[in-house]
């Protein structure tokens, strides 16, 4: 199968997130977190995938079931009631339909994540003719974390062979600030330097930029991502109006 | 008479932070296809001179004097007239290679493909062109192989050779090149020097900074001027070619110098030259240290998270030993001192200090045994003041004695406080070094210990290692400088990069005294008693 433009990705995963939703269909939403999950196994990325999802998912999840399942209101009849904890079958089903949306939401999102090369959504930004900034910023954010991360590594080694840090949490919090020093002031520097290279460089181009990263891109790409979330758009209005959306 | 392609007439210039000027009475002229070079310690201010060529500098607030003529054009900054380089025109025409090669990388690339060719995609060259140029600028420096890799993740000799290719690529007029030799194995210098004799054909004017040392002394022989920058001020040296060996501060130069030099160490070898005959120190903490101090069997090391980089490494170091661990850049030097610290856990083998093995991830333990000193010296200073850096976990009533006696034979006293992040590149080595030698560990591990030292520090470091064997220590150090692992190492290790249906590992060895040897055996095995020889 051919390489899909970032670009693409994004927006077969905005229609079909906001079709599922708009259905309304738990069954539709189920669904789609399964096919997402199954998809996440067949390119091998089941274990990014699923940290990803519980990590957005878990907090949500129990901030709905706090919400609507364990201090329920409603009139309906308490399936177990304590002080003020009252479970009723309503509000179970509530956090249930919140929960699944927001399942399709996180699903699809970290797929279609997972799958586009974040270098490839760097070069396709700027052949979109945004400023250029925005470009290098996603490009550095997504580039300085594993470097901040590989040099905090470096630093944390060499100091603690020289005896920094200690044991307990007052030599971690001891670690961590001695860690924290050579780091910030080392990235700080970095910063200063390379902001002037940059420019002497041209960036930030005064005309049109072209990547040297080539994007896999094609007229019935370009064609289905403009086509897909109109279509999908018009396809959720007429669901929601048919009444097929939300509790 | 050829128009120039750059004059810089620098009559002051002051950073806004500083009391004065700290460079003065400059004049760089950059003819087409000349080679510029510059020399000077570390300190000098060759870095700033280089930024102020390369349009990088003046910030706002620094008080420069100066008439430039750039590409056909005049320009005149007065201090206080808040004028500052338009850096993306100044680009175009002027090319810095800075001393720390990875401030050039954009950070937001993936390769280094990508990162060579940044400066012609802000330009909106055609891709192909974009591909034809970075092919040529990365062949012609040896790159082809790393073209798909993450630049980060290069050793410290190929981001050089990277960060100049983008400069090649980008065919700006004029090249200021900070030290490029630093950190180079020699088929990396020797493409180096080629790309330079391309550059110049092609009519590129370069500027090279240097200390003054082995390759730049080898550049300047080829050079139309030649420029010393001491006291802030430029002067010119012999114009003509000099003889790389008597350029003043060359290796030859200076142990010619040092072979009248007393040595300024506390020696612990009876009054001996711990410089010239530190071995025998070693032989007499041998004589009652039966163990190696450093034994490798079977290691095996491998970057976090990478492949094996080297594999099948045994050796045994004895005390006051020292072994220069060679190798072409990326072939896993670095990996291998981090394993041997106990820092990444060896994929294969053991590793044991006087005779107890170390174990990975408990650097607390190691560090009572044995000390590292990093690539990056920046990396592992974390204090206010060089004297607290030093004395960083120091404790008793010698502390302060001892850490003022190392600052002292490093050349550091009168810079005790000091902010570590203030002192110059080579002071800051030397920094990150006394550090490590205060604690007197058993095994001592040193990477690259002589990149950015001019001459002064490289005699500093050569004492201290000196002395630090005379005490008993093993000594372990990598490095591309092959004059400097002669004259005060016992052998030498070459690493051997993987390649096709070749296993990673150590290659032949070089023994300080001519001979060949793989191993260390017990002086008194050898039987001729008699030290090993620089």
């Amino acid at each position: 199968m051919a390489r899909l433009h970032p670009f693409t990705t994004a927006s077969f995963a905005a229609t079909t997130a906001v079709v599922v939703i708009a259905s309304g269909s738990r069954w539709a939403a189920a669904a789609t977190v399964l096919a997402c999950a199954v998809a996440a196994v067949r390119t091998g990325r089941l274990r990014r995938f699923a940290a990803a999802c519980a990590a957005v998912l878990g907090p949500l999840w129990a901030s709905q079931l706090m919400i609507h399942a364990l201090v329920d209101r409603s009139g309906a009849a308490a399936l177990w009631e304590v002080g003020p904890l009252r479970i009723t079958a309503g509000g179970l089903d509530t956090a249930l339909g919140l929960g699944l949306r927001a399942a399709v939401l996180v699903a699809v999102g970290t797929l279609a994540a997972l799958a586009v090369d974040r270098h490839d959504l760097v070069a396709a930004i700027d052949a979109a003719g945004v400023p250029a900034q925005l470009g290098y910023i996603v490009g550095a954010a997504f580039g300085l974390g594993p470097q901040l991360a590989g040099r905090s590594r470096a630093i944390g080694r060499a100091q603690a062979l020289r005896g920094a840090g200690g044991r307990g949490p007052a030599g971690w919090l001891r670690a961590v600030r001695l860690r924290a020093v050579p780091l910030v002031v080392a990235t700080v520097q970095d910063a200063a330097l390379r902001s002037g290279h940059l420019a002497a460089r041209g960036f930030p181009a005064s005309g049109a930029v072209v990547r040297y990263r080539e994007v896999a891109d094609s007229r019935r790409q370009r064609l289905a991502r403009r086509i897909a979330p109109a279509a999908g758009a018009v396809l959720a209005v007429v669901l929601i109006a048919g009444g097929g959306a939300l509790p | 008479m050829t128009e120039p392609l750059l004059r810089y007439e620098l009559d002051s210039y002051a950073p806004a932070a500083a009391a004065g000027p700290v460079l003065s009475g400059c004049i760089v002229e950059v003819a087409p296809g000349t080679l510029t070079v510059v020399h000077g310690t570390s300190g000098s201010g060759k870095s700033l001179l280089g930024s102020m060529l390369a349009g990088l500098l003046p910030h706002g607030g620094d008080a420069l004097d100066a008439r430039v003529r750039l590409a056909g054009q005049r320009l005149a900054f007065h201090p206080g007239d808040g004028a500052l380089p338009d850096r993306a025109a100044w680009g175009r025409h002027v090319g810095l290679l800075p001393q720390d090669a990875r401030t050039l990388f954009s950070a937001a690339r993936a390769t280094v493909a990508e990162e060579i060719a940044f400066a012609l995609e802000q330009r909106g060259m055609e891709r192909a062109t974009m591909q034809r140029r970075v092919g040529e600028a990365a062949g012609g420096l040896g790159l082809d192989a790393l073209l798909a890799a993450d630049p980060f993740a290069l050793s410290g000799g190929q981001q050089r050779l990277a960060a100049l290719a983008a400069l090649v690529a980008a065919r700006t007029p004029v090249l200021v090149l900070d030290e490029p030799f630093a950190g180079l194995d020699s088929a990396a210098r020797r493409a180096l020097a080629a790309a330079l004799a391309r550059l110049r054909a092609r009519g590129t004017g370069v500027v090279l900074l240097g200390n003054g040392l082995e390759d730049d002394a080898g550049a300047a022989s080829g050079a139309d001027a030649v420029l010393r920058l001491g006291s802030g001020t430029l002067r010119r040296e012999a114009a003509t070619a000099p003889d790389a060996a008597r350029v003043e501060g060359s290796p030859s130069a200076r142990a010619d110098a040092r072979t009248h030099r007393a040595p300024e160490v506390p020696s612990t070898a009876g009054g001996a030259d711990p410089a010239s005959d530190s071995a025998s120190g070693g032989a007499r903490s041998r004589s009652a240290h039966s163990l190696p101090r450093l034994k490798l069997i079977g290691l095996a090391a491998a970057p976090d998270g990478g492949p094996v980089a080297v594999r099948g490494l045994d050796l045994e170091l004895g005390p006051g030993e020292r072994l220069a661990l060679t190798g072409a850049n990326g072939a896993g030097k670095t990996t291998v001192l981090a394993t041997i610290a106990g820092l990444l856990p060896p994929a294969a083998g053991t590793v044991l200090v006087d005779g107890a093995p170390i174990r990975p991830g408990r650097p607390a333990e190691t560090a009572r045994r044995l000390g590292l000193a990093l690539q990056h010296p920046a990396d592992q200073l974390f204090e206010r003041t060089v004297e607290r850096e030093v004395r960083f976990g120091l404790r008793g009533p010698r502390a302060g004695a001892e850490t003022a006696e190392i600052l002292e034979q490093l050349g550091l006293r009168d810079d005790a406080r000091t902010h570590p992040w203030e002192l110059p590149a080579a002071k800051r080595r030397l920094a990150a070094l006394a550090t490590v030698l205060v604690r007197k560990p058993g095994v001592l591990l040193l990477d690259e210990p002589t990149s950015d030292l001019d001459a002064d520090a490289r005699d500093r470091l050569e004492d201290a290692l000196a002395a630090a064997a005379g005490r008993g220590a093993a000594i372990v150090f990598t490095t591309h400088d092959a004059a400097f692992a002669a004259r005060t190492t016992d052998r030498q290790e070459g690493l051997r990069a993987p390649g096709p249906g070749t296993a990673p590992g150590i290659s032949g060895t070089t023994g300080r005294s001519g001979r060949r040897r793989r191993r260390w055996r017990p002086r008194s095995a050898r039987g001729d008693g008699s030290p090993v020889r620089p």
